[in-house]
């Protein structure tokens, strides 16, 4: 019986990292989830497994030679463990380490709109990477780089002095001093958030490090062009923006619009607020980031707004 | 209760115990596909009981559920004699009641993931590299390999699902439902 379930959950896990996975698939796997808790925990463990077996990437395989039943590259253990426990105690003062040039081709992981991964990397750290968003992996003896190319991710680092997780985006650097942060690129800004630890911040100008800040956990920096704004200790401001972690987006008197654009991230169906007037509107709350009819019922009943579909549009208006 | 809670409760406190929960279930004995169906009951059970209230003590409401799932299949099974039942139904004592569970290191999960690549059959093996290191999609592997998507996607499930049991700290061998071969004796064929 169990067999069967797990063929079906495994089905799902493949098929569900192909690009062409739509809405509607992800209906059907949610409609197969509820119908059993002994779904849902044959799924939830067998996407947890292979998400583990990720650490493959780190082992260099070479590719198997045309299916012989002869083992003949069987990589031996000691190699491999070797290359992971090796680290060149070389103290590379963190300014220097952007004289690598930027690295062509890296394990690359991305998410599309509505898409969530988790990915244990070969160190033991987790990086988290919400929708609609791209990173790049550069992992070498002397230093783990991310490179955040677009979107959003929250970083759980396992600190390592002699071999610093730095996470690059556009020309921001941030170092994990240890252990939890976000970082989020929107356009030419780009946000991070410490909500566990400490991280240093800093600009990278002519290969050099500058302007660093030390962030502690319920610190913010939103840094855009030549500036950047830190915030200080508002752990809440810092949590809310992890919950989409839980499935949950957070808000606190923010504006229509911003709450829209929020939800746009996620969904291809996208809000449309139409009437001038209603871009302002403040909204608080909880919502759940799937539940997109949800919150567009919610806009209905407690402000008597408007609601009208257009292809892949909702349009909210006042009238 | 949300899906979201139930789920993170379910991976940091529920999953990390499968290792000492596969070599209790083997009490009941070594039937790996038994092992495997009672541990899928009692990862289905924790979620029920958990729906409405997550556990104060995740590890102690595990494995009491663990120890009602083997009492329940042995007394099912009645090929066990009364008293290895007695001996179930004697409190469990576990060597950390109330400890949270060690992070595992990172270097022993590359072992595991490197046994567990190993272990594969060569052609399920190469699907696996395929996909995870190059990155290539169901479609794209099908075609490097010259085989229908149809065959990736039953080896990269088979795949999958050893590395699993590998990762989550089991034994990791692939398990494929084997139709039984059934040897007749001379004396049996005389009789078909």
């Amino acid at each position: 019986m169990s067999e069967q379930i797990e063929d079906i959950a495994a089905h799902y896990i493949l098929r569900r990292e192909n690009r062409d996975w739509s809405e509607r698939d992800q209906q059907e796997l949610n409609v197969w989830l509820e119908e059993s808790p002994r779904h849902k925990a044959i799924f939830w463990r067998l996407e947890r497994g292979w998400e583990m077996s990720d650490r493959i990437v780190a082992l260099n395989l070479p590719s198997t030679p045309r299916f012989s039943s002869n083992p003949l590259l069987k990589i031996t253990g000691k190699l491999a463990v070797a290359i992971a426990a090796s680290m060149i105690p070389v103290l590379l003062g963190w300014m220097l380490l952007f004289r690598d040039p930027v690295p062509e081709h890296l394990t690359e992981y991305v998410t599309g709109i509505g898409g969530r991964k988790v990915i244990s990397l070969p160190d033991g750290s987790t990086v988290d990477l919400n929708t609609d968003s791209k990173i790049r992996l550069s992992f070498t003896d002397t230093q783990r780089l991310v490179y955040l190319d677009r979107g959003e991710a929250f970083f759980e680092v396992t600190h390592n002095r002699k071999r610093p997780f730095i996470v690059r985006s556009d020309d921001r650097q941030i170092l994990d001093i240890g252990t939890k942060f976000l970082v989020r690129k929107e356009g030419r800004q780009i946000v991070a958030a410490v909500t566990e630890g400490r991280v240093k911040f800093g600009h990278i100008e002519n290969g050099k490090i500058r302007r660093d800040q030390l962030l502690d956990a319920g610190d913010r920096v939103i840094s855009e062009g030549q500036s950047s704004l830190v915030i200080y200790d508002d752990k809440r401001f810092v949590d809310s923006m992890a919950s989409w972690r839980s499935g949950r987006l957070m808000f606190d008197q923010a504006a229509l619009a911003d709450v829209a654009a929020e939800f746009n991230r996620y969904h291809r169906r996208k809000l449309v607020i139409s009437s001038q007037g209603l871009t302002h509107v403040r909204i608080g709350g909880s919502f759940s980031v799937s539940n997109l009819d949800g919150f567009v019922r919610l806009l209905d009943d407690a402000y008597g707004l408007t609601i009208r579909e257009s292809g892949d549009e909702i349009i909210i208006s006042r009238d | 209760m949300a899906d979201e809670e139930l789920k993170e409760w379910f991976l940091s406190v529920v999953l990390p115990l499968e290792p000492q929960l596969v070599s209790y279930l083997r009490r009941f004995g070594d039937r790996s596909d038994e092992v495997r169906d009672m541990l899928h009951d009692v990862y289905e059970k924790a979620l029920v009981g958990a729906g409405r209230q997550l556990p104060r003590h995740g590890k102690a409401y595990v494995f009491a559920i663990a120890r009602n799932t083997l009492i329940t299949r042995a007394k099912r099974a009645k090929i066990v004699r009364f008293e290895l039942i007695a001996d179930f139904e004697d409190n469990y004592v576990m060597e950390d009641p109330i400890t949270p569970e060690r992070h595992v290191e990172a270097r022993v999960e590359l072992q595991r993931a490197l046994d567990g690549i190993n272990n594969l059959p060569p052609r399920c093996r190469e699907m696996v590299r395929l996909r995870k290191v190059e990155g290539l999609t169901t479609k794209e592997v099908a075609e490097r390999l010259n085989v229908s998507t149809g065959a990736v996607e039953r080896q990269m499930t088979l795949g999958m699902r050893a590395l699993a049991d590998c990762m989550l700290g089991g034994d990791g061998s692939p398990r494929r439902t084997r139709p039984k071969i059934v040897r007749l004796s001379r004396k049996d064929r005389s009789n078909v």
